[in-house]
């Protein structure tokens, strides 16, 4: 019989498991962590309820590792130890079967997509620090769990400030030079009659 | 089938061809914009007037990665009586059509600063 992960984070860990390389499992932590981020930004909410806290080298669950535990143990992922480029041994989560089924949404595929094109090639040090300026990880004390509600940059901006939203998405526009000169050019292309189709851009 | 149909204008265009070095980005905005002319209101915010800069009837739209995307749905803009500030001269008649025009799409650097005025 075919091993397949089971519920949600099983899925995404061993997804991620099968698609990058090399892997970690703070790597993997990361990853789990940015696909919440990015299927927030895309959808308004995130795409599990694993709990993440602030720490010193950024956001982190013990769910994840919980997870891959039981990955270990259903024969799905299986610990390989391995050398570090700085000569220090570490331990890291490989598939053990050749392939298996991902049963997740198709928006949930696209964000784990997404993620993998986005930081499946970086380092870990890289995907830290990155994860370390996300705005729910910057907005949480350390050890608390992370209020992924404080991913929509415009939303927090605009509860500091006491704005609207749309206050504080125009500020947003017109607070980053370049974006604001395309737009206001684009406007006047529009407005000169010059608009491409969308299959003279996509194809 | 989308409910909207999209135009685009050159910028738009030349904005996603600067980013060549990453074809899984194009793929990504498609889909973004698959979804918009689905839905175009979701996961988006409507521009004001701030500063002298007049984007009304625009909306702005996240997509992850950090980059934004910036477009006004014809409908909406005919509604909030914008036609004029928009004035897309050949698509528009002044007849709210399910027509969307997206005028650029970019990097945001910016995303993480917390001061924007």
């Amino acid at each position: 019989m075919e091993k397949k992960p089971k519920g949600i984070l099983q899925n995404i860990v061993t997804y991620f498991c099968f698609k990058t390389d090399p892997n970690s499992v703070t790597k993997l932590t990361k990853l789990c962590y940015l696909a919440d981020v990015y299927h927030y930004q895309m959808h308004g909410k995130r795409l599990t309820e694993v709990p993440f806290r602030h720490f010193r080298y950024g956001p982190w669950a013990e769910a994840v590792q919980m997870t891959l535990e039981e990955l270990y143990e259903e024969g799905i992922i299986k610990e390989t130890k391995v050398k570090t480029k700085k000569g220090q041994d570490a331990t890291i989560p490989k598939p053990n079967i050749p392939q298996t089924e991902i049963t997740l949404s198709k928006d949930a595929f696209k964000t784990l997509e997404d993620v993998i094109i986005d930081w499946g090639r970086k380092t870990t040090d890289e995907i830290v620090n990155y994860c370390k300026k996300t705005l729910p990880f910057l907005d949480t004390s350390f050890n608390e769990i992370i209020d992924f509600s404080r991913t929509d940059e415009i939303k927090e901006y605009a509860r500091k400030k006491g704005i609207s939203e749309n206050k504080s998405a125009t500020l947003s526009v017109i607070s980053n030079k370049r974006l604001l000169d395309k737009t206001l050019k684009g406007v006047k292309e529009a407005q000169e009659g010059k608009l491409l189709t969308y299959k003279e851009i996509f194809g | 089938m989308a409910s909207y149909e999209g135009f685009f204008t050159p910028t738009f265009k030349e904005c996603l061809e600067s980013y060549e070095n990453n074809p899984q980005l194009k793929k990504r905005v498609q889909s973004v914009i698959d979804r918009i002319l689905e839905n175009p209101k979701v996961q988006s915010h409507l521009l004001k007037k701030e500063r002298d800069i007049d984007l009304r009837g625009k909306r702005r739209r996240h997509v992850s990665g950090n980059y934004v995307l910036i477009y006004a749905i014809c409908d909406e803009c005919i509604a909030l009586e914008y036609q004029s500030i928009n004035n897309c001269i050949n698509i528009c008649d002044g007849k709210p059509k399910k027509r969307i025009v997206f005028f650029a799409f970019d990097k945001w650097n910016d995303i993480y600063s917390h001061e924007w005025s």
